[in-house]
């Protein structure tokens, strides 16, 4: 029986022992099953809610880059308005000249920005991102062409949520309208016929709210964004809290627990060590 | 009238009964930490007769028996309490590697392998040509077959282990079956030749615990001293007086090949579920029912994954706009046992749910980790998660039934040692007093002596 009771407080010692070493107070299923399935459960949600921040943190890179083309974009079509209404009003064969090569330098940035890519991936060709969206058709007719798509990108950002991330050439630039509408005023600057750059302000200018409509709605996807993950990281906050607690050895009540143990054993081993001393062959 | 020979004669019958006394107590000193030992009694019985009218009177001492103390009834209870014990303990230590293969609590494990696997579909998701994140897919998908082919492979290396523990098992039991057929053998011949087999029974008892560690057993002791020993369901016979009839570990094909337990003499009927107790019984449990349980609950969650992920892996299409194929391939006899990505080239992960380079495919198999699954009826992690929890709570059912049995035990050792146990302080105690005995005789004895020797100086 004193053996017995030695061996209990002994593994109990021991068991102690491992959750201070450990502070866990689980460190295997069998230490407490219906927790073991909490901290895994939870462990699945944290693991689930980083993946959503890691995808969010993707999709907002993606929509920052959306937004930088998208204003330099914009800043060029308004530079054209700007110089479509001065030749129109007072452009001289020299002046339109001179303007013609200017815009001409602007619609092969304005290209380059339309077909800026993210990794690999060209951003404003829809679902086409290994497609390079906009070339040059040599025709006739001579004109640009948008090869990529309309269609959405999503990725998820929350349980069941998913998030419609890309802005595409169609939505932002109407396709080629914007590079057409620059080739056109740049022919008509080329062939010094003022009323035609006239036309091109009325083409340019919705084309600029256009774009401007397309930074806004990237800008406030990014937000909406930020959003989320700020939710998610509260919600993270209280699961970590949660598994900690579960999980975790409050280590005033371990130590408390295992001095008293220690103290438990003591006493049986000196007990052990008093009755082996009582015996009749001391007294015969 | 009084006879001085026989006063002499009574005093030489004290001398020899304390001496065997003393020789019974030192027996029980010596056995004092001899594992199974009975102690044994002297019993004093006084002989002679007391006529009054006479006025004879001459009354002796014999030791009419040295007794083994000792109570049947417990020791069946305690055969089947070791059982019992023996059958828990096993089974906990088997849980306890069962628990150690799946360490979710440390990560690293299943659970976090799965959800690697779906995180790299949905950074695949939002840059869906990028190379790494492809062969991320891949990798972890790997990874994630690789757990499931070694949990399965740890959990049959188990199997096998009970498997050949039963082989060996069975012939420990042999050679224990045919030991009590021989101790009965010896028991009753000695017995009726009218001496005792006090030493002889105590093996058997031994013998009799080893036996019931490791199968459960029904055993009666004859009237003649012999122990019959029985199988509790059916009631097959294993000993039989000076008979014993051997077991043998038999390939069952039909089982993974393991052994199915039978006679030797009846191959061809299978003891299995007849055996409930003891370490035979628990790795028959193990091997047969729990162990292929949770390599059913593994199946369950690797096919799970497989299911849905190449059914929506097959409906995409590719980075060349091929439709995609399966992503996982296994042998439907055992799926998390041959587990393994189907895909060994980047462009062929189906990302796209059109034939353009889109992500969203990519978007669906991610969204499969929150999906409650039809066949599971709960997600693929929780009911992961939850298998994991039944594992912890079957090892703590164990830990707990080995807790409550060895209280049971540790009662009855205790009962047993009251009764059957040497008590050295009583043993002194006796050694004591027939010393004082047999001193006294001694001394009666020189007395007589004295007298004898006053009657021969009366006639010179």
């Amino acid at each position: 029986m004193l053996t017995t009771n030695m061996l209990n407080i002994q593994r109990e010692y021991s068991d102690l022992m491992e959750k201070l070493a450990t502070q866990k107070m689980i460190n295997r299923p069998s230490d407490d099953p219906v927790a073991t399935n909490t901290i895994l459960d939870t462990r699945t949600a944290l693991n689930a809610i980083n993946q959503y921040n890691s995808n969010i943190t993707d999709a907002q890179i993606a929509l920052s880059i959306n937004t930088s083309a998208l204003s330099s974009v914009k800043k060029i079509i308004s530079e054209a308005v700007t110089i479509a209404i001065s030749e129109a009003g007072t452009g001289s064969a020299e002046t339109m000249a001179i303007s013609a090569q200017r815009v001409s330098a602007m619609i092969d940035e304005s290209m380059t920005l339309m077909n800026t890519k993210n990794g690999d991936s060209y951003i404003f060709a829809g679902s086409a991102l290994d497609t390079i969206p906009y070339i040059y058709n040599d025709g006739p007719p001579a004109a640009y062409v948008y090869r990529g798509n309309n269609d959405q990108l999503s990725v998820l950002v929350g349980n069941g949520n998913a998030f419609a991330y890309n802005i595409t050439g169609g939505e932002a630039f109407g396709g080629a309208d914007v590079l057409n509408a620059l080739l056109a005023l740049r022919n008509a600057l080329e062939t010094n016929d003022a009323d035609a750059v006239n036309t091109q302000i009325d083409v340019l200018r919705p084309l600029e709210s256009r774009v401007l409509q397309a930074e806004t709605s990237a800008g406030a996807k990014i937000s909406s964004l930020e959003l989320t993950r700020s939710n998610h990281d509260k919600l993270k906050l209280e699961l970590t809290n949660m598994v900690a607690d579960v999980e975790n050895a409050q280590m005033a009540s371990l130590i408390t627990a295992f001095q008293m143990k220690q103290i438990a054993m003591q006493a049986s081993y000196s007990m052990a060590a008093k009755i082996s001393e009582m015996t009749i062959m001391s007294y015969i | 009238m009084a006879d001085i020979g026989k006063v002499l004669y009574t005093a030489q019958e004290a001398l020899l009964s304390n001496l065997t006394a003393i020789n019974a107590t030192g027996s029980n000193i010596a056995n004092v930490n001899t594992p199974g030992y009975s102690r044994v009694r002297p019993l004093f019985e006084s002989v002679g007769s007391k006529d009054p009218q006479s006025g004879r009177e001459q009354i002796g001492v014999r030791i009419s028996n040295i007794e083994r103390i000792y109570d049947k009834f417990l020791e069946t209870q305690m055969i089947a309490q070791q059982s019992a014990l023996s059958k828990f303990t096993t089974r906990e230590d088997i849980l306890s590697r069962v628990e150690a293969i799946f360490n979710e609590n440390t990560g690293g494990g299943i659970n976090d392998a799965i959800g690697d696997f779906f995180n790299a579909w949905g950074n695949l998701s939002v840059d869906p040509l990028s190379k790494a994140k492809r062969d991320m897919v891949i990798s972890t998908g790997e990874n994630l077959s690789r757990l499931f082919n070694l949990r399965v492979e740890s959990l049959e290396n188990l199997q096998l282990n009970a498997d050949e523990s039963i082989a060996n098992e069975i012939a420990t039991l042999n050679s224990y079956l045919k030991d009590v057929a021989r101790y009965n053998e010896l028991i009753v011949s000695a017995e009726n030749a009218g001496s005792t087999a006090h030493a002889v029974r105590d093996h058997r008892g031994l013998i009799l615990n080893e036996i019931s560690q490791i199968i459960n057993i029904n055993y009666v002791e004859k009237p003649d001293g012999s122990i019959y020993i029985y199988m509790p369901d059916g009631g097959k016979t294993l000993v039989e007086g000076f008979n014993s009839w051997e077991l043998m570990a038999q390939v069952n094909p039909a089982n993974h090949s393991f052994y199915d337990v039978v006679f030797k003499n009846d191959p061809t009927q299978i003891l299995n579920d007849r055996i409930g107790g003891g370490r035979l019984g628990a790795y028959l449990e193990m091997r047969d029912k729990d162990i292929p349980s949770y390599i059913e609950k593994l199946d369950d969650t690797a096919l799970a994954i497989m299911d849905r992920v190449n059914t929506l892996h097959a409906d995409g299409f590719d980075q060349d706009g091929t439709g995609g194929v399966e992503f996982f391939s296994s042998n439907p006899a055992n799926p998390a046992a041959t587990m393994s990505v189907n895909i060994t080239d980047t462009r062929r992960i189906a990302a796209s749910v059109s034939e353009h380079a889109d992500g969203n495919n990519a978007t669906a198999i991610t969204g499969l980790k929150t999906e409650i699954n039809t066949v599971l009826g709960t997600t693929i992690d929780g009911y992961f998660n939850s298998f994991i929890a039944k594992i912890g709570r079957d090892a703590v059912d164990a830990k707990q039934a080995v807790i409550r049995e060895t209280t049971i035990y540790n009662q009855q050792v205790e009962q047993r040692e009251q009764l059957s146990g040497v008590s050295l302080d009583e043993e002194m105690m006796n050694l004591i007093k027939y010393q004082m005995a047999y001193g006294a005789a001694g001394k009666m004895t020189a007395t007589v002596n004295e007298l004898i020797d006053t009657l021969l100086n009366l006639i010179r």
